[in-house]
């Protein structure tokens, strides 16, 4: 179920990087700050591949992740299609979300391992 | 000095992805359907409702084979797994038209009589390399424009540089800037699965396409190739005596516990009723990302173990990982899913692609530009079509017809031929319409048409937990609501406003 850290993850990391150029930025309503966000939105890439990698077999994960970001892309172009002013809200849910699974997945693992 | 690189990729971007584009559209839209190739055989064989353990229906063919088909050379067989309950089976048959036959089997009493002759999710896998086309020419084919999609995939990234710019944006009814924007972000956010399954599709047939690394080595001598090939491989002459198969049970359960965790994936039987038989047992190509890696071949008369082998050499590992990548049988439920999807939007890339090459140029009415017009709309709204009428074919012919699954075949591509047809005759902005409005109906009344001719409706598959035949009736509705926007999307489109001119941006 890495999948459900994942995925949010992904989305929060993408919109991220997509707040921080001009065009986005100004879509969404927000004053870029490209200096912070997009560090932080690679920040969230990578973290959310680690929740991936986090699974039993790795292969499988690497491939399954690659899929899950581009889909997480396609969440993102959605919305700035549909909602542009919710990208920011939802990055942050999406954010929070993911955290909240990636810890209870990593809990599940140590949990695993000492049991 | 960058402008003429960028100018150069445009004209190769451009002519790579227009000359084969419709083919290459065909062959990503069956190659993405054959994601779902075991659910598409289960669906299409609404009569077989038993499940076995792998084991126990190997065990079935077996003996039916035995009965049916002594004399044959060899029979390879693929157990049944999570996804498809009857054994698929291919064997000579001297009294087919093909020379052989490749059937499925019922779990249970290892026989096809009690089930409609189709040839199932096959077609769809066959017709996604060999397009139909006599071998090796159709495998060539798709070989060689699964290169110009690489070569389109490249020039594409360095023409389109900009698209990593600003690269989440899609902007509605701007007419020629609307479908770049679409054929960027399709092609863009996908763009590693893109690559991946251009580079992966064509290793597959690297050994057709470039069979000179093993000439130069082995000269004609194939044997010696395809022995060193898979040194793992127990192969001997017939004896000439007769003799009947062990047990075949205790062979599987042998090879199971060799395999230590993994499932049965293919048996092979060579001369299954001579003296010098041999059964060979395979692990289950989705248990590793690698295709086929482990066996186990048996004495068939006595089910002695005569030899196990699992590849080891890096090189053959490699080869076999990039195979399953593009095979993706190891993929499980949600990576399956994320396949069929960044399928779809490939196949959405060269759509817009080809719809693009036309935009791009507005206003010449060639008899080129009419041919590319026409067979647009013949292939990207024509192939679904022919794909839904194969389905609707499978319900509709009678179920002891001469030929059957080569019927179903027929209808696919009358079906396709009468699109291509229909987008002649019509004006361009209707055909694109009806056409697809024709897709819609076909795709939703489907699920009725199934239920009153096989009885495993959507209600019925809900509450008895048939998994197979909600998820299809489930994706037929999906895939209506999606041609119908579409037609509603071309509908709501305003015939082109005399164009302002400005400066031509590449294509």
């Amino acid at each position: 179920m890495s999948a459900a850290a994942a995925l949010p993850l992904a989305f929060a990391g993408l919109a991220l990087i997509g707040l921080s150029m001009d065009r986005h930025a100004r879509q969404a309503a927000r004053v870029a700050r490209p200096a912070r966000q997009r560090p932080a939105g690679w920040l969230l890439l990578i973290l959310s591949l680690a929740a991936s990698l986090a699974a039993p077999n790795w292969r499988f994960a690497i491939v399954e992740w690659i899929g899950l970001a581009a889909a997480a892309a396609g969440l993102v172009v959605l919305t700035l299609y549909g909602r542009p002013r919710a990208l920011a809200p939802l990055a942050l849910a999406a954010a929070t979300l993911g955290a909240v699974a990636w810890i209870a997945a990593l809990f599940q693992m140590v949990l695993a391992t000492h049991s | 000095m960058k402008r003429s690189l960028r100018q150069s990729m445009s004209g190769l971007h451009t002519w790579s992805g227009l000359l084969l584009g419709w083919l290459l559209f065909a062959i990503t839209l069956s190659g993405t359907a054959t994601v779902f190739r075991s659910e598409i055989s289960g669906w299409m064989r609404p009569e077989v409702t038993a499940v076995a353990p792998p084991a126990k229906a190997i065990e079935a063919a077996v003996g039916w084979l035995a009965r049916a088909h002594p004399k044959a050379a060899g029979w390879y067989l693929a157990a049944p797994d999570d996804r498809l309950a009857t054994v698929q089976a291919v064997f000579d048959d001297p009294a087919a038209p093909a020379g052989y036959r490749d059937i499925a089997l019922d779990p249970s009493t290892g026989s096809p009589d009690a089930m409609r002759a189709t040839l199932g999710g096959e077609f769809l896998y066959r017709f996604h390399f060999e397009l139909q086309l006599p071998y090796p020419w159709g495998r060539i084919l798709a070989s060689a424009a699964a290169m110009l999609m690489l070569i389109a995939l490249i020039s594409g990234i360095i023409i389109h540089a900009r698209i990593f710019k600003d690269v989440f944006t899609l902007r509605p009814g701007k007419g020629k800037r609307s479908w770049l924007d679409a054929h960027n972000v399709l092609g863009v956010l996908a763009l590693p699965f893109h690559l991946m399954i251009t580079a992966t599709g064509i290793v597959t047939l690297l050994t057709l396409t470039m069979p000179w690394a093993a000439m130069a080595n082995y000269g004609q001598d194939l044997a010696r190739t395809f022995a060193e090939q898979s040194p793992g491989l127990v192969s001997r002459p017939a004896a000439g005596t007769p003799e009947t198969l062990a047990p075949i049970g205790p062979m599987l359960a042998e090879a199971e516990r060799r395999f230590a965790g993994g499932r049965i994936g293919r048996v092979s039987i060579a001369n299954p009723a001579d003296a010098n038989s041999v059964v060979t047992v395979a692990n289950h190509d989705g248990d590793q990302l690698a295709y086929r890696q482990s066996t186990v071949s048996f004495d068939g008369g006595s089910g002695r173990v005569m030899g196990a082998y699992a590849e080891s050499r890096p090189a053959q590992q490699t080869y076999a990982a990039l195979y399953g990548l593009h095979m993706a049988r190891f993929a499980p439920w949600v990576s399956r899913w994320l396949y069929f999807g960044c399928g779809l939007a490939l196949a959405g890339t060269i759509a817009t692609g080809l719809v693009l090459w036309l935009q791009a140029r507005q206003g010449a009415a060639g008899p080129g530009h009419m041919l590319v017009a026409r067979l647009n709309i013949g292939t990207i709204a024509g192939l679904p079509i022919a794909m839904l009428a194969l389905l609707w074919g499978n319900r509709l012919l009678p179920f002891g017809l001469a030929g059957r699954e080569g019927a179903e075949v027929s209808v696919f591509f009358w079906a396709w031929g009468a699109a291509i047809l229909f987008g002649f005759l019509r004006p361009v902005r209707r055909a694109w319409i009806e056409l697809f409005w024709v897709a819609a109906a076909g795709a939703a009344l489907l699920p009725f048409a199934s239920f009153a001719l096989t009885g495993r409706g959507l209600w019925v598959a809900i509450l008895g937990g048939d998994r197979l035949f909600w998820g299809f009736d489930l994706m037929l509705f999906a895939l209506a609501a999606l041609f119908a926007a579409i037609a509603r999307k071309i509908a709501a489109h305003r015939a082109p406003a005399p164009r302002r001119r400005r400066t031509p941006a590449p294509a």
